[in-house]
């Protein structure tokens, strides 16, 4: 379609750069403000500072980037503003020019008709055959003059186009945009090879800028193809020394490289904790939303949907802050071990997992995984709880374990809240699809590494699943607490592929484990019955008289996992590296 | 290990300085273009702009509130990790 000369409005282009160069002013001042906190970290050094000093760099960095790119933007909407502000003005003198022809040519005709009448008279004169002439000069004149002008408008529309054409051009071009506009747009039909070294080359800003087309293709690819990817990048890396593209995927897409498998988890840690944080910052302001549409709610209904609303808020965030307070959570260990988050899902219900241990370089990885009613928002209790494992391994003298609080699946809710899917096996079936591409994932860049899995409740018979569908995992101990029963899909212990299985089934007060396995639909076995898993004696000193895997302090009970019962001794046994 | 030095009024300084890049950037706002261009081409092209831009903003913003958050948790485990120590050297 021909472009229109008079289409557009300068003015309003000028303000949109107006509007633009306040946007800059903005960021510049945002960047003084971030080189003010800087000056501000002078008196802060150590292995902290240098982290903060690594990623405060790439962000004043990508400001002085993004003031550059408006730059090149208002320059080239500048010009633009300009350029259809000189073609609207030609375009009005067209107009203008083309309607005076109009008229005196309307008149012309007029003329030369009554021209013509009396130079046809009886008494006709020279002077009126003469008039004749004259006027059909001034029409051939006029007629030339119109021809003029078309072909000025012509041009004039072939320059608007040309300025329109310059103007997208100028938009799209890598100085604006931070990429190229067509390695943007074929980021999606690039080869494999191509779009990594793409994505590898982008610096942080661009690349968020670019997350749709990055984020899906990336966690499509196999843990394998990540993992060479990812070195090929500057090494594996670690948390205090990696290569800034490294960094750069870390901060601008840490929803996808904290779940990617094949990424070490030291990337993934960090990832996860600014996926975790801005979930729970987004979370705290659906609270304040949602204490401030309660107070407007005006009427009784409209009263408890907006409390309920503000109780979901609430849940959410209270879930979220304290799966980010795992990294911080005061544990039952004799010497500290680093954490991490490895990983995380915003999702609703929001999805997790916490090692206490470093999953890229310890002797061996255990799976702490707990059964119905769990959620994030108990992820310090079952670290602590976890972390009774290891202690209790370093009071052997020996290196503990890694132990994984894992959080990744949505498990049925209570049964005293009168849902009764935990009789059922929908739950374990889903969870099972995310427990095992999570061991996969640790297989794939820790073949040798030996994993155990410790499974609570109907933690049990999701993990039972998942170990059976993928022998690959090559689970070490696999071992059962309180089991809530293995689904008949699991016919015995060596199905689960593990070398080891292990179930202890304690006396519990409401025979909570016993009810869950008697009244399942299909029918789940108890692994503690014929079904060649070794035993673990729940009784003795402190036996375990409780479905929990601890007891509240002071309570006298005990749960499967408290100190001074043979089910963690045996627990930390098993799982030693 | 490198040195360490930590100061509370340093991570508290740092802290505020971030939060209020943060605040900053969140409040910067792009322009919509309302049909200033008159012209489909540029119109897609200011687009595409716009939101490359207001998703390294974006960035810039969640990077600033991450830093804050960092140089608050760091100052909590300082005073958790000071807290710590004092009970410990009460009970020798």
């Amino acid at each position: 379609m021909a472009a229109d000369p008079l289409a557009g409005n300068p003015s309003a282009i000028t303000r949109i750069v107006s509007v633009l160069a306040d946007h800059q002013d903005d960021i510049r001042t945002g960047a003084h403000q971030v080189a003010s906190a800087v000056e501000e970290a002078s008196d802060w050094s150590g292995a902290s500072k240098d982290r903060f000093s690594t990623t405060i760099g790439t962000l004043t960095q990508a400001a002085a980037r993004i003031i550059a790119r408006l730059d090149a933007a208002i320059d080239v909407l500048g010009s633009y503003a300009d350029d259809v502000q000189q073609i609207q003005d030609e375009a009005e003198r067209i107009r203008s020019a083309q309607v005076a022809i109009s008229l005196d040519t309307v008149a012309n005709t007029m003329a030369i008709g009554s021209a013509r009448s009396a130079a046809a008279d009886r008494g006709a004169t020279e002077a009126d055959a003469r008039m004749v002439g004259r006027l059909q000069s001034e029409a051939d004149d006029l007629a030339a003059a119109a021809q003029r002008l078309d072909a000025q408008w012509e041009a004039l529309v072939e320059r608007r186009t040309a300025a329109d054409r310059a103007a997208a051009a100028g938009l799209s071009d890598t100085d604006v945009l931070g990429v190229s506009a067509s390695t943007a747009g074929a980021l999606a039909a690039m080869g494999d090879a191509a779009f990594r070294a793409a994505i590898a080359a982008m610096p942080p800003e661009v690349l968020a800028s670019q997350r749709g087309a990055v984020a899906g293709r990336l966690a499509a690819m196999s843990p394998q193809t990540v993992q060479a990817w990812w070195d090929g990048l500057g090494g594996r890396g670690t948390a205090g020394e990696h290569a800034a593209a490294q960094d750069a995927l870390i901060t601008a897409l840490p929803a996808v490289i904290g779940n990617l498998n094949g990424v070490p988890y030291w990337a993934r840690d960090q990832a996860n904790r600014l996926s975790a944080q801005r979930a729970y910052a987004q979370a705290e302001d659906a609270v304040v939303k949602a204490q401030l549409d309660l107070r407007n709610a005006v009427g009784r209904p409209a009263e408890a949907a907006a409390q309920r609303k503000l109780a979901q808020a609430q849940q959410r965030a209270g879930a979220l802050e304290n799966f980010t307070a795992g990294a911080r959570t005061p544990l039952n260990l004799r010497q500290q071990m680093p954490r991490q988050m490895v990983s995380f899902q915003p999702s609703d219900p929001p999805l997790g997992a916490f090692a206490v241990g470093d999953l890229d370089t310890a002797a061996s990885i255990s799976y702490l995984v707990p059964g119905m009613g769990s959620s994030l928002a108990d992820t310090t209790q079952y670290m602590r709880t976890a972390s009774n494992v290891q202690a209790y391994q370093q009071n052997l003298g020996a290196s503990p374990t890694a132990m994984v609080t894992w959080l990744g699946y949505e498990p049925p809710p209570r049964a005293e809240s009168g849902d009764l899917s935990v009789l059922g096996e929908d739950h374990a079936v889903r969870g099972a699809q995310n427990f095992a591409a999570d061991l996969l994932g640790l297989r794939a860049v820790r073949p040798d590494v030996p994993i155990n899995v410790v499974a609570h409740s109907y933690g049990s018979t999701m993990a039972s699943v998942a170990l059976v569908v993928q022998p690959e995992i090559r689970v070490r101990s696999f071992v059962t607490l309180g089991s809530a029963g293995i689904p008949a899909i699991v016919p015995d212990a060596a199905a689960t592929h593990a070398e080891h299985m292990y179930a202890a089934q304690a006396d519990e007060r409401g025979n909570v484990a016993w009810l869950g396995r008697t009244f399942s639909f299909p029918h789940r076995a108890d692994p503690t019955q014929d079904f060649g898993a070794t035993v673990i004696d729940t009784t003795g000193a402190a036996t375990v008289d409780l479905h929990n895997l601890s007891a509240e302090p002071g309570s006298g009970e005990h749960g499967y996992l408290d100190v001074g019962t043979k089910t963690l001794s045996a627990t930390a046994s098993v799982t030693l590296p | 290990m490198a040195d360490l030095s930590v100061s509370w009024s340093a991570l508290e300084a740092v802290h505020d300085a971030l939060s209020r890049a943060m605040s900053t950037f969140d409040g910067a706002r792009l322009p919509s273009d309302r049909g200033a261009f008159g012209a489909g081409d540029v119109e897609q092209a200011f687009a595409t702009f716009r939101t490359a831009q207001r998703r390294s903003t974006a960035w810039l913003t969640d990077t600033s509130r991450t830093l804050a958050q960092y140089a608050k948790d760091t100052r909590s485990l300082l005073e958790r990790a000071d807290s710590d120590l004092a009970g410990k050297a009460g009970g020798m």
